[in-house]
């Protein structure tokens, strides 16, 4: 019973808030540069003079993946038990995105992918592209 | 109205409230994206000056800008790591000593693509960022 009453003031002096925030995250391949390389029309060097050095390249550059983090949001709290006793504090959430490409034979783009990967695969993004297959994440939002 | 004590998170809270408003307000100060794109600035692109399409050679990229970081398809596309200095001027040297001294402004760094024609004449160029 007294834990259940400690519980209940707890709960009762506890604010947490999502916070949607502009996004943030650095090296972000935007929308544009993603609809801007073409299977079948871009080259090699078409997406290194967009993109710059990919994060990864796999099998003799017949593969490039772009890495990045974004967050669109923060989780904020504060917390009071009685007068003096207290606290705030605030947790960015991040999501994982890649962009991987793969190239012919000739340095044509044959196909692409945009990914949502998860933070333990966040620097494996063509090992996450292998292993899903042919099951596209949507474009970003 | 309540003074509060010290936690980990927060160090002055004279109310929850408050203290709420300071944390977003400092999760919302802390948004800013930077995408990479292709730098269009003049004034930066300016510090290439010497990089000529259709003129500059392979050779004489080597003899300003040295070994590339990378190279793809053989040599035929090449990328620098460029930084920019604090007078504002690009540089393709990062030497730890410059970082000591404070002469790189926040490691700005951008990725500087070459692409030559197979005769190693440059053929098309890009100075890639991250830009807010």
């Amino acid at each position: 019973m007294a834990s259940f009453l400690l519980g209940a003031v707890q709960l009762a002096g506890c604010v947490v808030l999502p916070v949607p925030t502009p996004a943030t995250g650095s090296e972000i391949v935007s929308d544009a540069a993603i609809g801007a390389i073409e299977p079948g029309a871009s080259a090699r060097a078409d997406v290194l003079l967009a993109l710059g050095d990919p994060s990864e390249s796999e099998d003799s550059d017949h593969f490039f993946a772009y890495d990045w983090k974004v967050s669109h949001g923060a989780i904020v709290w504060a917390w009071g038990l009685a007068p003096n006793v207290g606290g705030a504090g605030g947790h960015r959430l991040w999501a994982y995105r890649c962009f991987a490409v793969e190239f012919g034979s000739d340095g044509t783009v044959v196909r692409t992918e945009y990914l949502h990967v998860d933070s333990s695969d966040a620097n494996s993004c063509l090992a996450t592209w292998r292993k899903r297959g042919d099951q596209p994440d949507d474009r970003p939002q | 109205m309540r003074s509060w004590p010290r936690t980990d998170e927060v160090r002055l809270r004279p109310s929850p409230g408050r203290s709420l408003a300071i944390v977003g307000f400092a999760v919302l100060l802390a948004a800013c994206a930077g995408h990479v794109t292709p730098v269009k600035d003049a004034a930066v692109l300016k510090e290439l000056g010497f990089l000529h399409p259709g003129a500059t050679s392979r050779e004489e990229v080597r003899t300003r800008l040295g070994s590339p970081v990378r190279s793809y398809e053989d040599g035929r596309i090449v990328s620098y790591a460029v930084y920019r200095t604090a007078d504002g001027r690009l540089s393709v040297s990062a030497s730890s000593a410059a970082i000591a001294a404070g002469e790189l402004s926040g490691g700005e760094r951008y990725t500087l693509i070459l692409v030559f024609t197979p005769d190693g004449i440059l053929d098309r160029q890009s100075l890639v960022g991250k830009h807010e």
